[in-house]
């Protein structure tokens, strides 16, 4: 084979991709101007709040949430570890379901007409109308939470992960298909790798619900958990350790939103965003 | 699984010949609810081994469905393809396909795109990949094997989907519009390169292109598509000397090849004046 007779070379010169460390570098910069905004914000709710001399009770100076940080810290971090655990089996529950309703619906027609509308259906119950009946049939334990916090959270990851799926080109699967591709080949090599930015937007959105699920779950019948916790310092009219809590429960939201988009980095599939972006910016799609 | 002699890899020397392709009486008729649509009317016709044939017509003449039930990816609705002396009934794999577009993995680069065809016939990479490397230079792809999609030009992401298509010695080479999308400049490099690597390994090529041009420039042969449904409405033998160039182009023969195929054109109101 004289392959060295043909050397041909492209006459265009290719675009040079961005650098790294530069990103790196925003990054910092911009987590830098978080910090900065947030304690300017901090420094400034503590000034008004000492001028106006508002009530503790009804806005407690982020001192005085500071000073209830410390002194309830035990009680924070305990109640923390039980509401985490229902998030994050919550999650992982609605996050793996979510998946395998949108793997069932993007492959078979006919259940994906009896689910969606069953799926949509179910958005529109408000979760805290039956989150009581949910506390009837499994009790004040675990599994009640992980039940809300997964009817709260699956529905983006349905939708998402269907769209993912749903969007491969047509081509590309005809093309592994005259390569003898097996069906599971075909998915995991082009369809999966090819919705991970999909999924990840769904991911995203149902970390963030999830939280948003535990405390639903803990307000309707807990024992423990920053859910209960903020029912019994409501009753207490005990509003820096409230505050205290709300500001755990955010932390522990943004936390985990961070851990999911993390884990996105790593995933092959998010070059795809890369390059859609890229040619937008470029006008060639 | 497949060894890389059964699909006619040779490690030198010339490379065998392609394949035939045979068409009789190939229809496609699509249902829908208002009734059916006819896309490939009773086509019947024969590519030679390693023969380079050109479908032209008009657009969404139904020259793509043919290459689709070519490659197997589409069932024939009456009528038969024999590829070789085997019948046609589910996707072909000893062929290699280019669409218009790349339809390159985003995630992959070069290398491991081109590679994409190696794993999912589960043939030994580790034999292949030099072969992939240097298909990979002769495209003027060398240095770019780590290079991802996004960052290659379009005429370069098509040479990587050629040489996709090339890695694995395919006796058939089929090829949807395949410079469509480029500029007229890269188009014609290309053209010579398609050329350049068909004269090398002399695959049967089925090339589906509207550009009338483009069609002669490559083939042995044109077969010239009705509006839909789609027949053979006529058959032009380019005897046209090979390697071409592209000063060929202007040469009297290659416009007279050009205007028989424009009057089937206009006598099919394809054209009008």
């Amino acid at each position: 084979m004289n392959r060295s007779q043909t050397t041909l070379e492209p006459h265009e010169a290719p675009p040079r991709p961005p650098s790294r460390p530069r990103r790196r570098r925003r990054s910092l910069r911009v987590l830098i101007e978080i910090v900065v905004a947030l304690t300017v914000l901090t420094a400034a709710a503590e000034v008004i709040l000492r001028i106006m001399e508002v009530k503790t009770f009804l806005v407690p100076k982020p001192t005085t949430v500071a000073q209830s940080f410390a002194d309830n810290w035990y009680v924070l971090w305990t109640n923390s570890l039980v509401t985490l655990k229902e998030v994050v089996l919550g999650f992982l529950v609605a996050a793996s379901g979510g998946f395998l309703l949108a793997v069932v619906i993007v492959y078979i027609p006919v259940l994906s007409r009896i689910l969606y509308p069953l799926i949509v259906a179910s958005q529109t119950i408000p979760k805290i109308a039956i989150a009581p009946l949910l506390i009837v049939w499994f009790g004040f334990g675990l599994t009640p939470k992980i039940i809300v916090v997964f009817l709260i959270a699956f529905f983006p990851v349905v939708i998402a992960s269907t769209v993912g799926l749903r969007a491969v080109d047509e081509n590309m699967l005809h093309l592994v298909r005259s390569m003898g591709a097996s069906g599971l080949q075909a998915f995991h090599k082009v369809r999966l790798v090819n919705a991970v930015p999909s999924i990840f937007s769904g991911l995203k959105i149902a970390i963030t619900l999830a939280v948003v699920g535990a405390i639903v779950g803990e307000f309707v019948g807990a024992d423990a958990g920053l859910g209960y916790l903020l029912l019994i310092a409501n009753g207490q009219l005990d509003t820096p350790l409230m505050f205290a809590a709300v500001v755990v429960l955010s932390i522990m939201g943004i936390v985990l939103f961070g851990i999911v988009s993390a884990v996105e980095q790593i995933t092959p599939g998010h070059l795809r965003d890369q390059t859609a972006a890229e040619e937008v910016s470029a006008g060639t799609l | 699984m497949e060894s890389a002699e059964a699909i006619g890899l040779k490690d030198g020397g010339a490379h065998a010949a392609g394949i035939p392709i045979t068409y009789r009486g190939v229809t496609k008729t699509y249902g829908s609810e208002e009734g059916s649509v006819t896309a490939v009317q009773d086509v019947s016709a024969e590519v030679g081994a390693a023969e380079f044939v050109s479908l032209v017509g008009p657009s969404g003449c139904g020259k793509t469905t043919l290459l689709m039930m070519t490659a197997g990816l589409k069932p024939v609705s009456r009528g038969e393809i024999l590829v070789g002396d085997r019948r046609v009934q589910g996707p072909q794999t000893d062929c290699g396909i280019v669409f218009q577009d790349p339809t390159l993995l985003p995630w992959r680069n070069v290398l491991d795109n081109v590679m994409l065809q190696i794993e999912i016939r589960r043939l030994d990479k580790e034999r292949f990949r030099p072969r992939a490397l240097s298909l990979l230079e002769s495209a003027g792809l060398a240095g770019f094997e780590g290079s991802h999609p996004h960052e290659l030009s379009g005429g370069m992401r098509q040479r990587v989907s050629l040489v996709r298509a090339l890695i694995h010695e395919p006796q058939l080479l089929l090829m949807d519009e395949p410079f469509g999308a480029l500029d007229a400049i890269t188009r014609d490099q290309m053209n010579i390169d398609i050329q350049k690597l068909w004269l090398e390994r002399r695959q049967t090529v089925l090339f589906v292109t509207h550009s009338v041009s483009e069609a002669i420039f490559l083939s042995d042969r044109v077969l010239v598509i009705s509006p839909r449904p789609a027949r053979v409405d006529k058959e032009i033998v380019v005897d046209l000397r090979r390697p071409r160039t592209l000063a060929d182009r202007e040469s009297p023969r290659f416009g007279e090849l050009v205007r028989e195929i424009r009057e089937v054109f206009l006598s099919r109101g394809v054209l009008k004046q």
